[in-house]
């Protein structure tokens, strides 16, 4: 199984690191009990049984070209040529992207020795041809939120009317993001966009010098959804509370939950109004912990830039310029 | 020393007790053991002397050792321990370094099951003092293919493939394991990367190849990182054999080479076992998967350090001070590997290919040649800073010595 494949005009793009992170947080683990293995995001060397999976699904398709970020890959296993032969097999062409120099000579991939290294002696793309070929490449990000918009399009169902009344905020929504929904229909990709958040997470929130790690905080199955998988590509451990948000709950012993001067990073799925984040951060801030912000899958930026908080991370925002779900907060006063 | 079934470990003048002394005093002492009218049936006691300092590369052999002489007698050998509760610092390094864990019977999960090797008196093992922490990163490991994490890969039908899931295994578990010690090695983390991925490949010898427990050590001072891996299977003849032959390669062929052109004379066994490692190489150069060979010339050329490779009762010991004749072995190497490749992805006719192959292997011999010859040649000049030891007695299995000094 891989997580990152994306299909556009014959080309199947791959994110190599994405893959290997999934391989070292999921598969590499053996279930034995002494063996507690868990690389998550943080291995930058490709595996066999990563690029094994990538041949499998290559395997599947006749006639594309496909496209191997290596962008975050600085080293290999050894004996990994053979199978680089057999994922070129299978494809019309098969092209490595930002790839060292040495992992070409790893590789053994110096046979190909058409392919001329940029600065530094790296290849921006290294094609497994001999002749010469010229391939026009699409920005890897860009395909990435195409693809996003298209899952988020596909699964935002429409609320007209009394069906917009929310009962945990007193605004009416007549757009739900069904996030649910996008776990289900495209359960490999939403591991893809989890890996992601993981890695502008670890960016934005990683280090403050203590040396301990930060705890993930979820408040509800979503976020538990999401914060299991982040957990595990992160290595943080994890608090679960339930049912914060919509239910009205006295919690009266939170406090035993929370770690003292513990770092705290909420996570949800869809961040509208932030008053789920507010009552998570009033409760690991009471109970003696450190709020030090939150993570999402979606966005929605209801201030103008100037007056946003900056303690949050999200894998897409909704704003007014890029809204492709026509996404609006309505109140009976307009 | 030997009296009469007791072999004494100990360190007269504070001389540390050298993976060196292990194979010259420890083995001959064990074979005068057995030649000597003591020698009942039974397996000879260990008794490690209170000014015991052991150099920490030697538990794996020890370990090896235990685990060899179990096998022979069918019985476990007995470790005398004398604590007298002052000058217990021996004890408190094997206790430590989950040595005496491992080697006995322990079956609390906290430290790695026993495997039945030694029997030693548990009284013995307490009341250290604390005078100077031991590192506890410096421990004693264990890898076997009963391990519960192999379970799924040793059902991998297809050899290479399986190879390859071992490796990427102890990718994983090195790894853990040596996290803390790798990282403190001050070089680049291209180097500590490749340090991780050479012990994992050795393991991953020592376990497909030989069928037997592997016992790891790592281990840090001020000057290197030294790595010890042991195990006691089958060795390298008999693993060779199994190979099937090429159209450029068949079993022995460079041995009956260096037959004819070492003069230095040894007793056979000696030879053969000295032979059987050039032979190891010659083979794992030839070969269109990076092995053995690539991995020696990855330490000594790629990381400046020392590969000491025991096979039997002969220890080559590969160094930058065989550079010239490294880096002409490095550059066949790197034609053969390119020639495969080329061979595999432009499926160019077998029979050119075999005919290049040949070419490179006579070239190849020729070159593994000359470093053997050169390598005995200094040994008949200059016996104690040779590059190659020869023992009276031999072990079996592999033992590797991986170091890496430390250039700051």
């Amino acid at each position: 199984m891989v997580i990152s494949k994306i299909e556009h005009n014959g080309f199947l793009y791959f994110d190599v690191h994405a893959e290997q992170s999934y391989t070292g947080s999921f598969l590499a683990d053996t279930g034995d009990a002494n063996n507690n293995i868990c690389e998550g995001i943080y291995g930058s060397e490709l595996t066999a049984e990563t690029l094994r999976n990538i041949t499998d699904e290559v395997a599947l398709y006749k006639g594309k070209t496909i496209i191997l970020d290596f962008s975050k890959i600085k080293d290999v296993q050894s004996n990994l040529f053979n199978t680089l032969i057999e994922i070129k097999e299978h494809s019309e062409l098969l092209v490595l992207t930002e790839v060292s120099a040495h992992i070409v000579k790893k590789c053994n991939l110096g046979i190909f020795d058409q392919n001329k290294p940029g600065e530094g002696g790296n290849f921006e793309s290294f094609v497994l041809s001999r002749n010469i070929q010229y391939i026009t490449l699409k920005d890897t990000n860009e395909l990435f939120y195409e693809h996003f918009s298209t899952l988020l399009v596909d699964c935002t169902i429409t609320n007209e009317g009394e069906d917009a009344f929310r009962h945990n905020s007193p605004v009416y929504v007549p757009k739900f993001i069904d996030i649910k929904g996008m776990m289900t229909n495209d359960s490999n990709f939403y591991l893809y966009i989890l890996y992601r958040l993981a890695l502008s997470i670890k960016e934005k929130f990683a280090e403050d010098g203590s040396g301990a790690q930060p705890i993930l905080f979820c408040q509800n199955l979503n976020g538990a959804y999401n914060a299991a998988i982040l957990s595990r590509f992160l290595n943080y451990d994890l608090l679960s509370m339930d049912h914060i948000g919509p239910v009205n709950k006295v919690y009266s012993s939170i406090g035993n939950k929370i770690k003292e001067e513990a770092r705290y990073i909420v996570i949800s799925d869809v961040v509208c109004l932030g008053t789920e984040i507010k009552i998570c951060q009033n409760i690991i801030n009471y109970s003696g912990g450190r709020y030090i912000g939150n993570a999402s899958i979606v966005k929605i930026e209801t201030l103008k830039k100037e007056h946003q908080d900056n303690d949050s991370v999200s894998v897409f925002k909704i704003t007014k310029e890029n809204n492709p779900i026509e996404f609006k907060i309505v109140t009976a006063l307009a | 020393m030997l009296e009469e079934n007791v072999i004494w470990l100990d360190s007269p003048d504070q001389k540390k007790f050298t993976s060196f002394r292990f194979y010259t005093e420890l083995l001959d002492e064990l074979s005068d053991y057995y030649r000597s009218g003591f020698y009942n049936g039974g397996p000879p006691v260990i008794a490690l002397d209170r000014s015991l300092k052991i150099d920490p590369v030697v538990l794996p052999l020890l370990m090896a050792l235990g685990a060899f002489l179990k096998e022979f007698h069918k019985q476990r050998v007995t470790l005398e321990l004398d604590n007298d509760l002052h000058s217990n610092g021996i004890i408190r390094f094997l206790e430590q370094s989950d040595f005496l864990h491992i080697a006995g019977d322990n079956e609390n999960p906290t430290w790695p099951i026993g495997k039945r090797l030694f029997n030693f008196n548990r009284s013995a093992i307490g009341h250290f003092s604390t005078k100077g922490e031991i590192r506890s990163d410096h421990r004693l490991h264990v890898y076997s293919k009963v391990d519960a994490g192999l379970r799924h890969i040793n059902l991998i039908e297809n050899l290479e493939k399986r190879r390859d899931a071992l490796i990427e295994h102890y990718l994983y578990k090195t790894g853990n394991d040596f996290e803390g010690l790798i990282s403190e090695i001050p070089t680049s983390s291209t180097i500590r990367n490749e340090l991780v991925q050479t012990m994992a490949e050795l393991i991953t010898n020592g376990i497909f190849h030989s069928d037997s427990d592997v016992y790891v050590m790592m281990f840090n001072n001020r000057y290197k990182t030294t790595c010890s891996i042991a195990d006691i299977g089958k060795g390298l003849h008999e693993s060779l054999k199994t190979k099937p032959p090429t159209p450029y390669y068949t079993y022995g062929v460079l041995t009956a080479e260096l037959v004819e052109k070492v003069t230095l004379s040894m007793p056979k066994n000696v030879q053969q076992s000295a032979f059987a490692i050039f032979e190891t190489f010659y083979y794992s150069m030839l070969k269109d998967r990076q092995g053995l060979f690539d991995l020696m010339l990855n330490v000594v050329l790629g990381c400046q350090g020392y590969f000491r490779l025991h096979f039997e009762s002969v220890q080559v010991i590969v160094s930058s001070r065989m550079l010239g004749q490294l880096n002409v072995l490095a550059e066949i190497r790197n034609d053969i590997y390119s020639l495969q490749g080329r061979q595999k992805a432009f499926k160019e006719p077998f029979g050119d290919y075999d005919r290049a192959m040949l070419d490179y292997a006579l070239v190849a011999k020729t070159a593994m040649v000359n470093l053997a010859r050169d390598i005995f040649q200094k040994y008949s000049e200059d016996v104690q800073f040779s590059a190659i030891r020869l023992f009276r007695v031999k072990l079996r299995g592999v033992h590797i010595e991986a170091e890496f000094p430390k250039n700051d």
